[in-house]
């Protein structure tokens, strides 16, 4: 009885690990995504996530994470700046634009009067009121967070 | 004689006793009831909104309306921050149901 059980434990554990490897829940926004450029304007919330330019403009609280630390960011306007300790860097009252580009960032701005150019390779979200173009696709922001791969 | 005697006392004693009993109980229960204006009433609370019937971007302005308000008030607003932040990170992976559930626990935190 012994032998079967150093048998078979080794083996479920191999089978949970497997599994667990197998199945763990992937992020919707992962570091792929489409090549193509992107034009937006709208309310709401608009994010994007990837490696390239980024223009963004409006007014609310504006969130920059540069997570492969090679990014370049510029930002005009008004607006209270704040390191988080999770990489977050974020303007409170900001009203302004932003430039940013870099291999692995995520710009987003939640607020009014927002107005987004990019090009690059990524994923974008917009949720709220408002209008994109995706390359030669267009589209309106979505009431959910709807992800978009760049065309 | 002084069998009667006794026994009269008595019977005055308990008289006397059952007297004072019946005139406590109807004292008691004749008290008259405290004015309903001495009882202090709590101040009225803001209700909080429905967020049922809202729409993401009427939530997201009450949220960034109420983040303007407190920190114009000298609130320490870094909790919603925190949790604005998870919003934030969960639209960001499309997760619905998380986003929204940071968001109104960040409304509720900065509501008054």
């Amino acid at each position: 009885m012994k032998k079967i059980y150093s048998i078979l434990l080794p083996i479920a554990a191999i089978l949970a690990l497997i599994g667990a490897t197998a199945f763990f829940p992937q992020t919707a926004l992962a570091d792929s995504g489409g090549t193509g450029s992107l034009t937006a304007s709208g309310d709401g919330l608009a994010g994007l996530r990837g490696q390239g330019n980024i223009r963004i403009s409006g007014n609310g609280v504006l969130w920059i994470r540069d997570l492969a630390g090679d990014a370049s960011i510029q930002v005009t306007g008004n607006g209270q700046r704040t390191v988080l300790p999770s990489g977050w860097i974020r303007y409170v009252g900001f009203q302004g634009e932003a430039t940013v580009s870099g291999s692995k960032v995520t710009v987003a701005l939640s607020g009014y009067d927002i107005h987004l150019e990019a090009s690059g390779t990524g994923k974008f979200v917009l949720r709220g009121n408002g209008t994109y173009q995706a390359g030669h696709l267009s589209g309106s922001w979505t009431e959910g967070p709807e992800i978009h791969s760049l065309p | 004689m002084s069998k009667r005697l006794i026994i009269l006392l008595l019977s005055v004693a308990l008289l006397a006793t059952a007297c004072a009993r019946f005139k406590k109980a109807s004292e008691l229960t004749t008290a008259t009831p405290a004015p309903i204006e001495s009882i202090t009433q709590p101040p009225a609370a803001n209700p909080t909104p429905d967020f049922s019937t809202m729409t993401f971007v009427e939530k997201n302005n009450l949220y960034l309306q109420q983040l303007s308000d407190r920190q114009a008030e000298g609130v320490d607003t870094t909790t919603a921050e925190e949790v604005y932040t998870r919003s934030l990170d969960a639209t960001m992976e499309g997760n619905a149901s998380e986003a929204d559930q940071y968001l109104q626990q960040a409304i509720l935190l900065l509501w008054k």
